[in-house]
């Protein structure tokens, strides 16, 4: 500056001219190198666009809306465009470059925003944030850079781990996209969606359960709908049950394994299980595997009817099945086949040591434990299960000296020999109980008791009422055990009179009347809780059993009199 | 224009830049470059006015962009950040209603820096091409753009204060953005810019006309 050659000093004012001037256009300078530095870094870190299409743009406002994973920010919605065709918008997301990596054709954008849905209320966090875009990256695939988004969120995302299974269901229910799959009320899984079955006839449920849980379904593991209230009338009272309120509204599934089926084999992907109606359903079927015998019985099967119990030792096993007659015209002979039905899941193997690969080869094993007893001598014959009403069952017994007879007319089903009827053992046995029956000092005991009322005071403290309570109570099992004991078939065995046959059961009836009602008017003297109070209220109930037994036997008797000699029908 | 304005310059004389002593030319030359009174070094002008205003100005000017361009502050509530440029805040006050915060806002951060960047530019322009026009006018539109500079500290002020009482709480935290820092060199550059601009010079050209 011309200023400068006015001073006395010159070259020390130059020299910090200079320097000046040279600092001074450091600054532009290192303001422009900044301004590169951010253009530059902009441009670096500038991620891919892409676009989605979305059905509207509810909630995404450019600029705000991000783009998250794993709830980590990995772009920002930058536009929202209107279709050409207006059917939906395309949002332009600016993606982060690190997630790069994620735009695959088999990644899959959708909304988040707060809803109350089939799984419960989700997206809770957006009321606050707003709606956000989600991506699940898929597991990869070529690159892509236009998707379209989905109108809901995914039941299921890639990073889900678990197992599919299908659940084969006559109808649908309440059961849709998103119902939970419960396991003990615990959430484990969802349905992913249905689809009707090849054969028209059924409706395939793909269900998805998560890791870990998807270890828990075995092959022997029954799932239900759970949707729905449960009622439950049982001795206890009715019980209403619903799984959760959730379940009621939106339904559910739950599984549960058998105990005998605990220690069976995983479920592999896409095995088909049974989705049963409901928990009932699903009880009643509890025995899945069936194995059908036929059983040829000599003479009358009258009293056996379709859905008798088979049983073994006392434990029912099976159902009879089917009753037929079969008429052999060259041979002039007559067939009754009875078609039985046994449920081998009834039977539980206990040998440890055998290794078993999958239930059906469990399943077989029983069938052929089954057949091992046929071999060995397993009889079926008729069992009476109530003299009174002549009602059958089919009693299945090991019998290895009798001799097996095998009739099969068709090898339709396997074939179990029978082996006749104990009826004349029966009828042994009643008649000796008849006679044991005539001779009870029935009339003596009732005038015994009759006397007693007057001095019950005095007898509830001693000793001698519990020997009386005992004597009672032997009494009336015994008069119960008679009195239903008596089969149509059997009583003209007994070979007395009608009328004296009634008489007979009517004083019987007022001895036991006279009794009870004793020993209720000392019930109420006794203290609650005490020994004897117990002992007298299971006699009191013996003796109205007793009672309840003889009546009806003389009412059978009053309106079929003709029983008495002719036996049944 | 007419030379009837008078100047320390005119009258040979040279003012001293700290306590306003008028020291004549001759005195400096004979005895010291200093001042008799307050001992301060005197110039006539400030040293490299214009071209130290030019340099301030141009790297004002460069940084305005990135200071509009990047987000000046980084909201994170809730989980959730937003980032906001300097105008994005405005328009979010805006549709918020608040309207006289908009207002400050937006005249604090992007009318004054403008209009100091402009009105400096303007003024340096218009002495470096030596234009004689209305140099009253000039001198009064530097002493309003000195006036207001401090003004758009306001921006920065504000974003410290809520830095400071957000980080109190846990609620949310608020971070400056790249934007707030390059905004922040902006005011400091045109203050400077403002300081270096030595008003004399308006004058200077019309009384070497005289
Ligand atoms: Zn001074």
């Amino acid at each position: 500056m011309t200023e400068e050659s006015n001073l006395d000093v010159p070259q020390a004012k130059i020299r910090r001219g200079y320097g000046s001037l040279l600092s001074i256009w450091l600054v532009p300078i290192i303001a422009l190198g900044v301004a590169a530095f951010l253009i530059v870094k902009t441009v670096v870190e500038k991620g891919t666009e892409i676009s989605v299409i979305f059905e509207n743009a509810e909630g995404m406002t450019p600029g705000k809306t991000q783009l998250k994973f794993k709830d980590v920010n990995i772009g920002l919605l930058t536009r929202i465009d209107i279709l050409d065709d207006e059917k939906g918008v395309s949002v332009v997301i600016d993606v982060n470059r690190e997630a790069d990596k994620y735009l695959t054709d088999t990644a899959r954008f959708w909304v988040v925003s707060p809803s109350i849905g089939l799984q419960g209320i989700t997206g809770l966090e957006t009321i606050l944030s707003g709606s956000f875009i989600e991506i699940d990256p898929g597991t990869g695939g070529e690159r892509k850079e236009a998707f379209e988004g989905l109108a809901t969120p995914p039941v299921i995302t890639s990073t889900d781990k678990g197992t599919e299974f299908v659940l084969s269901t006559k109808s649908l229910g309440n059961i849709s996209r998103g119902t939970p799959v419960v396991y003990k009320g615990l959430r484990v899984g969802t349905v992913l969606g249905y689809r009707l079955a090849k054969s028209n006839e059924s409706i395939d449920v793909y269900t998805f359960v998560k890791a870990p849980f998807d270890a828990l379904v075995l092959e022997g593991t029954n799932f239900w709908n759970a949707g729905g209230v449960n009622i439950n009338v049982s001795t206890s009272g009715i019980e209403v049950g619903a799984e959760s309120l959730q379940a009621l509204i939106t339904g559910a599934v739950e599984f549960d394994t058998q105990s005998i089926y605990k220690n069976t084999w995983k479920a592999e992907s896409g095995h088909k299980f049974k989705l049963y109606r409901n928990f009932k359903a699903k009880e009643d079927a509890k025995y899945t595997e069936k194995a059908d015998y036929v059983l040829y019985f000599a003479g009358s099967v009258s009293g056996l009817a379709v859905g008798a119990s088979v049983e073994f030792r006392g434990i029912r096993i099976g159902t009879v099945k089917e009753i037929t007659l079969e008429i052999d015209e060259e041979k002039k002979k007559y067939h009754i086949p009875v078609l039985i039905e046994i449920e081998p899941q009834r039977i539980t193997i206990t040998d440890a040591g055998k290794k078993l690969l999958s239930v059906v080869e469990a399943g077989n094993l029983r069938k052929k434990i089954i057949e091992n007893l046929i071999m060995r001598g397993l009889k079926g014959k008729l069992k009476s299960a109530n003299f009174l009403t002549g009602q059958l069952i089919v009693d299945l017994v090991l019998a290895p000296d009798t001799k097996a007879v095998f009739l099969a007319t068709s090898d339709r089903y396997p074939e179990i020999p029978t082996m006749p009827a104990d009826i004349e053992k029966i009828t042994t046995s009643v008649a000796q109980l008849v006679e044991k029956f005539s001779k009870l000092p029935i009339e003596e005991l009732g005038k015994n008791l009759t006397e007693t009322v007057g001095g019950i005071d005095k007898f509830i403290n001693s000793g001698e009422l519990q020997s009386t309570i005992a004597e009672y109570r032997k009494l009336a099992v015994t008069v119960r055990k008679v009195a239903e004991s008596f089969d149509e078939k059997t009583l003209p065995q007994i070979g007395m009179t009608l009328d004296e046959t009634r008489d007979a059961i009517k004083k019987i009836d007022a001895t036991l009347a006279t009794a009870e009602k004793m020993f209720s008017s000392a019930n109420s003297l006794i203290a609650d809780g005490s020994p004897f109070k117990y002992d007298l209220t299971v006699m009191l109930q013996e003796l109205s059993a007793a009672s309840r037994a003889v009546r009806g036997l003389a009412e059978f008797l009053e309106r079929n009199p003709s029983a008495l000699i002719s036996g049944k029908r | 224009m007419t030379g009837h304005y008078v100047t320390a310059r005119s009258m040979d004389a040279v003012s001293c830049p700290t306590c306003g002593l008028l020291i004549s030319n001759s005195y400096r030359r004979s005895t010291s470059n200093r001042c008799p009174r307050c001992d301060s070094e005197l110039s006539s002008r400030k040293r490299n006015s214009l071209k130290r205003t030019w340099a301030l100005l141009i790297a004002a000017a460069i940084l305005y962009v990135p200071a509009n361009v990047y987000p000046i502050l980084t909201l994170v509530s809730f989980g959730k950040s937003t980032t906001n440029t300097i105008m994005g805040g405005v328009i979010e006050l805006v549709h918020s209603g608040q309207w006289t915060i908009a207002a400050i806002v937006f005249i604090a951060s992007v009318i004054v820096p403008i209009f100091k960047i402009v009105a400096l530019f303007f003024l340096v322009i218009t002495v470096q091409f030596n234009v004689t026009w209305h140099p009253r006018n000039r001198a009064l539109l530097y002493r309003f753009t000195e006036f207001i500079g401090r003004w758009s500290m306001i921006d920065i002020f504000m974003i410290s204060i809520l830095i400071a009482l957000v980080k109190l709480q846990a609620i949310a935290t608020v971070e400056a953005g790249a934007g707030a820092i390059a905004f922040a060199a902006v005011v400091i550059i045109t203050m400077f810019a403002a300081m270096t601009f030595d008003p004399r010079l308006i004058w200077d050209k019309l009384g070497e006309k005289v």
